[in-house]
């Protein structure tokens, strides 16, 4: 015989708790953070050929000790403020490929810029300065849009003076380390 | 108060825990399914993984190195990279790469699973991988290519931008006057007692200042000698007959020549060529039309691994002259310390101007992984 003992006196109040604490546990438990499967590992084939193409730029072919006028071809480039020469030199790095695959993207954009010490910063100014270096077209401000996410590959190199056309006071004129900063995209 | 409405508190405790656990074990089926989700995402993976080896390691063993492991103590390689050193990543060697890719006529030192488990590291035999590794040297008329051709559909991929080191070499030309002697003593008819030496200082060579990239090192690189326009130097009316009679290795501070296989016909250890035809460095060649004599030491050169040792290669030569009396005898002198003193120098100073030392040549690697 059912009596009053050990009785739930409002069903729909319990039937209400289990509810909310299903939807709780379905809300939480299915959280869905939208990142495309695979857009990290073309944004790590790209770092990895910028990083690489300026690794080699920054190696001579021959010894420099021995050659002397041997140099890296990115400190002569920085030093002769030479964006030009940077450019046709660097993308004709990073588009070069072996006769095996005929399918690769290699329309590659970039926009490149040197990072240097100011040599007598202003009171409240930061002490790091930069200046555009190069880009892969001529309008320097289109070339910094870019639909495609792009990637930063940085390289010290490191130059014997000013740069050519960023004399004292603006760069200092004693050996240096500079930060080459050059973003990536494909375009 | 009556019994409508009512539940018994059991039932609803026992139904909450059955649907909880019920959601819980939804919530995991997702789990279960990732191991069947597509593998595009793998296949990058190992092309990375594949080219930082290739491209940044020198592979294992690295002292002395993989590529000079026989075909009998192949199973010792662990792993196949082709850069120069550990300090030097991008920078491949010219020796490795031609070990590790199949030569121009498409024969392999590696068979198509070592290069499975030494390289890709394929999880053989579950999981073998199809893969294309091609590399492209700037000025080389062929690329080297190695696996299957490149499929249409998704494939994981790769590029590396690298150097390569060329190997160095000496080039001596005869007609240069500084290896040149006179003799005055006209009614001699003969110099039997002359040659041309080669000096290998490993102190010099294995200078720390100067990096792997650019180093000459005799324990993992070849020596390369030629010697040219040997005949077209000698004064032929003057000149009867020119012998090489032998090539010895001496060790500075060591009496007598170190021992040797000079007899023995071993392209493993050396190359000796007179005039384009194969010898053994115990050859007695008579040299007297002949333009080109070729000399290639192959690594580890004897006491490479000693740092302070002077190697030196001596190579015999007897010359004969007709009997006049208004002849001039001139004849190849390369006696260390001797009067005109054109020892060849094999180093970074390179006095005579004889050297190729190493330099990089661009390069690009590919791989593709399927």
């Amino acid at each position: 015989m059912v009596n009053d003992q050990a009785q739930m006196y409002t069903l729909e109040g319990f039937a209400a708790g289990v509810l909310m604490l299903i939807t709780a546990y379905l809300v939480l438990g299915t959280t869905t953070v939208y990142t495309p499967g695979d857009v990290h590992i073309a944004d790590m084939q790209l770092e990895q050929l910028g990083s690489d193409a300026l690794a080699m730029m920054d190696t001579p072919n021959t010894e420099p000790d021995i050659y002397g006028n041997e140099e890296s071809a990115l400190k002569t480039f920085i030093e002769d403020d030479k964006g030009d020469d940077f450019r046709d030199f660097f993308l004709n790095n990073i588009t070069r490929k072996t006769g095996s695959t005929s399918t690769v993207v290699n329309d590659i954009q970039f926009n490149a810029s040197v990072y240097y010490r100011k040599l007598t910063p202003a009171a409240n100014e930061s002490e790091i300065g930069s200046y555009h270096f190069s880009s892969s077209t001529d309008d320097t401000r289109s070339s910094l849009v870019s639909r495609e996410p792009a990637v930063r590959v940085t390289r010290f190199v490191t130059i014997d003076g000013s740069p050519l056309n960023h004399p004292e006071p603006e760069v200092d004129s004693r050996t240096q380390v500079v930060l080459l900063e050059v973003l990536l995209w494909r375009g | 108060m009556n019994d409508r409405g009512m539940l018994s508190v059991d039932f609803l405790a026992g139904f909450t825990i059955f649907l909880l656990a019920l959601i819980m074990v939804i919530n995991m089926v997702p789990g279960i399914m990732i191991g069947l989700e597509s593998q595009n995402i793998d296949y990058d993976a190992v092309a990375y993984r594949t080219a930082v080896i290739l491209v940044e390691d020198p592979g294992w063993p690295s002292n002395p190195p993989w590529e000079l492991e026989d075909e009998y103590h192949k199973d010792e390689i662990a792993r196949l990279g082709l850069a120069v050193s550990d300090n030097t990543p991008n920078v491949l060697s010219r020796s490795k790469i031609e070990r590790f890719f199949p030569n121009s006529t498409g024969s392999k030192f590696f068979t198509d699973e070592e290069y499975g488990q030494k390289v890709i590291f394929a999880d053989l035999p579950y999981a073998p991988y199809a893969y294309n590794i091609a590399l492209k040297i700037q000025g080389d008329p062929d690329d080297y290519e190695l696996g299957s051709d490149v499929p249409e559909r998704s494939y994981g991929y790769i590029r590396r931008l690298v150097k390569v080191k060329e190997p160095h070499s000496a080039s001596v030309n005869c007609n240069n006057s500084i290896y040149h002697e006179n003799d005055t003593a006209l009614n001699d008819t003969e110099i039997t007692n002359t040659y041309f030496t080669i000096v290998l200082n490993y102190t010099e060579l294995y200078d720390k200042s100067i990096g792997d990239e650019y180093r000459m090192d005799m324990r993992t690189e070849p020596m390369e000698v030629t010697i040219h326009n040997f005949d077209s130097n000698l004064n032929s009316t003057d000149v009867s007959e020119v012998f090489l009679d032998k090539i010895r290795f001496y060790k500075e501070g060591v009496s007598g020549e170190i021992p040797f296989g000079y007899d023995e016909f071993d392209n493993e250890t050396y190359e000796y060529k007179v005039g384009g035809i194969p010898r053994t460095l115990d050859h007695n060649s008579s040299i007297l039309n002949t333009s080109e004599i070729y000399l290639k030491l192959n690594p580890p050169l004897p006491f490479a691994y000693e740092t302070d040792t002077v190697l030196m290669v001596n190579m015999s030569l007897r010359y004969y002259y007709k009997p006049n009396l208004n002849k001039t005898m001139d004849y190849l002198d390369g006696c260390v310390g001797g009067t005109k003193d054109g020892t060849i120098y094999y180093n970074y100073a390179d006095p005579t101007g004889v050297m190729n030392l190493p330099s990089l040549t661009d390069g690009v690697l590919e791989v593709a992984i399927w």
